[in-house]
């Protein structure tokens, strides 16, 4: 028979359990709005500063228009991005605390003014691989030159949040939507660190040089004409991301030719 | 089965020892009072972090407008549009501007500060039939011919202005003024005379040989080619297109050769006596008209060499450690008044077995 005291206890129960959740969920929900806002914001920005950019200065094929074109203009078709994140698969990585992130899968989707990668695999908790969750990493793609090291572009994902897919709870220890929960939440940041970024083939050459010739009836001294590359802009559109670069023609080498003009 | 002892568990009792009832109690209510306070401080105290759905609501609409006029900005934009032609998976467009300011410095550096070594035997020469009488007859007695080599030639070019000009839809015109100077070279003389069958009238057969060196007044010659832009393999290329051109040079006796010569022929004065119908002093001077009319040469073809634009295709590329082959198929070159567009079909192909990269983030 139940008494006033079980509807107490159960009153109470439930009160406890429903905090608990409340404040769990919350902190869950606002992150993940948190982030997904975010994002949204950052694509509105962009397309702003895209149309700002070309009101500022509209005439297209040149340093103006939606999409500038500097010096030299590269574009990667989405193809081209989905084989270089394609190439960087199957990737795991050792996060502290014992999580263990493993990706399989990835597709790019390009928006106007932003790149949303979608990354597939699994998150599992080291020593205790029945606790795991499939998951699926949300992030934004981004393109930039590095010119001190690669000398080309690299395209780099930042993860912002993560969807449990496939939860499986390994007995009653600590369950897999706990191990989302704590990845989501702690481990993005540390994530992010560790993923390195993918090499566009492009090569931006630090010079062009004509080589020294010696044969018997001639000589000529070998030169180089030095490069240097800035970024002018990025664009996402649809069907890829432009960087336009610029040349820096202050550089010992350019004066003969500015002379020439 | 399992289901009732789970239930058991979680079933709620309170201690019977009221003491222990009475913490119990205080603790599930602190634990309620903390997990309501939680929500609470989400829902109310920290609004600058809690996004509304209206808001959301808000930000998408926005963003979608925002699209809308992109999208249509883009489409009316015809450049964009050529872009958008453009094939291959990935596309490199150089503008115009750049492109010729390679071709600028390329063609000063094809010709600044070129030294050249020419051993050309280039040869000139003149010849005359010399007829004399016998009697009321004329009859041929002999021809002489002068003729010099050019042995060699040191010279060093630069260039003095460049124009370019965009030709055609691949092509850029290049005129470049390129200044001769420092230059010097050697030259070996021959006069011979042959008698013909009549010589018994005239004099006999006979040659004489003299080296000569000589010095260039420095000049300006124009040089006129283009560049042709092409596709490679991973790039474009500017391939120069100016043949051999041919330079002229006059060279003129340094007075010390000069005048050894002119010892020379004064010396052979009987012998011009004789006949042939040449003095020394037109010898000098057909010399002279010889060297004056200059000599071509061609420059060698290894000035002019192909350059690689910049922003090419890499041929190899490591993602996480690993190495991958970049392949490359051209798929597009394009010019345009304004840019020349490159495109190429890439595909990235492992070179090992695949490899399962894993990597330890630390803290």
């Amino acid at each position: 028979m139940r008494g006033p005291r079980d509807s107490i206890r159960h009153v109470l129960i439930a009160l406890v359990v429903a905090g608990a959740a409340a404040g769990v969920y919350g902190c869950r929900t606002t992150a993940r709005m948190e982030a997904r806002h975010r994002v949204l914001e950052a694509e509105r920005d962009a397309l702003i500063g895209y149309l700002d950019a070309a009101d500022a200065e509209p005439t297209s094929g040149a340093g103006g228009g939606i999409v500038p074109f500097h010096d030299v203009l590269v574009v990667v078709r989405p193809s081209l991005i989905d084989a270089l994140v394609e190439a960087s698969l199957p990737l795991e990585r050792d996060l502290s605390d014992d999580i263990h992130v493993r990706l399989d899968s990835a597709s790019i989707a390009l928006r106007p003014g932003i790149a949303i990668a979608r990354l597939d695999g699994r998150v599992s908790l080291a020593g205790r691989g029945d606790v795991r969750a499939d998951v699926r990493l949300l992030g934004v793609l981004e393109l930039a030159p590095r010119i001190e090291a690669e000398r080309g572009l690299v395209a780099t994902i930042a993860i912002y949040d993560v969807e449990a897919r496939d939860v499986s709870l390994g007995g009653l220890a600590p369950p897999a939507e706990r191990l989302v929960e704590e990845f989501a939440r702690f481990k993005i940041g540390e994530l992010n660190r560790s993923l390195g970024a993918l090499p566009i083939p492009v090569r931006l050459d630090e010079q062009v040089s004509l080589p020294l010739v010696e044969e018997s009836e001639l000589t000529i001294p070998a030169y180089d004409l030095p490069l240097a590359f800035g970024l002018g802009a990025v664009r996402v559109l649809e069907d890829g991301m432009y960087v336009s670069l610029s040349i820096d023609r202050t550089l010992p080498g350019w004066g003969v030719i500015l002379e020439d003009r | 089965m399992s289901a009732p002892g789970w239930r058991a568990r979680l079933r709620p009792r309170l201690p019977e020892d009221p003491r222990e009832r009475h913490w119990a109690l205080i603790v599930l209510v602190a634990l309620a009072v903390v997990g309501v306070a939680l929500a609470v401080r989400l829902a109310l105290l920290a609004p600058s972090v809690t996004v509304s759905p209206a808001e959301r609501a808000a930000l998408e609409a926005e963003i979608e407008e925002l699209r809308r006029e992109l999208a249509a900005r883009v489409a009316a934009d015809p450049w964009l549009a050529s872009v958008e032609e453009r094939t291959g998976n990935v596309v490199v467009g150089i503008r115009s501007g750049l492109v010729q300011d390679i071709a600028r410095w390329a063609t000063h550096t094809y010709l600044d500060d070129v030294r050249l070594h020419l051993n050309p035997d280039v040869v000139v020469e003149e010849r005359q039939d010399v007829r004399t009488k016998v009697g009321p007859i004329s009859v041929g007695a002999g021809h002489w011919e002068l003729r010099v080599t050019i042995t060699r030639v040191d010279a060093v070019l630069g260039a003095e202005s460049i124009e370019l000009t965009p030709r055609d839809s691949s092509r850029v015109e290049a005129r470049i003024a390129v200044r001769v100077a420092e230059a010097s070279g050697d030259a070996d003389i021959r006069f011979t005379w042959d008698a013909s069958t009549a010589g018994s009238v005239v004099c006999g057969d006979f040659e004489f040989d003299e080296s000569l060196s000589g010095v260039v007044d420095p000049f300006t010659y124009e040089i006129v080619g283009a560049f042709a832009l092409e596709s490679a393999e991973r790039g474009i290329l500017a391939v120069p297109e100016f043949g051999r051109p041919r330079l002229r040079v006059r060279p003129k006796p340094t007075p010390e050769s000069w005048a050894r010569v002119e010892e020379f022929l004064d010396h052979q004065n009987n012998i011009f006596r004789c006949g042939i119908a040449l003095k020394p002093d037109e010898l000098r001077e057909k010399l002279a008209t010889l060297l004056d009319e200059g000599f071509e040469f061609e420059l060698p073809e290894s000035i002019f060499r192909p350059i690689t634009l910049p922003a090419r295709i890499s041929d190899r590329i490591a993602i996480e450690g690993e190495g991958f082959a970049i392949e490359s198929v051209p798929a597009d070159l394009h010019v345009v008044p304004d840019a020349v567009w490159y495109g190429a079909t890439l595909e990235v192909v492992r070179v090992g077995p695949p490899e399962t990269r894993v990597a330890r983030a630390g803290g």
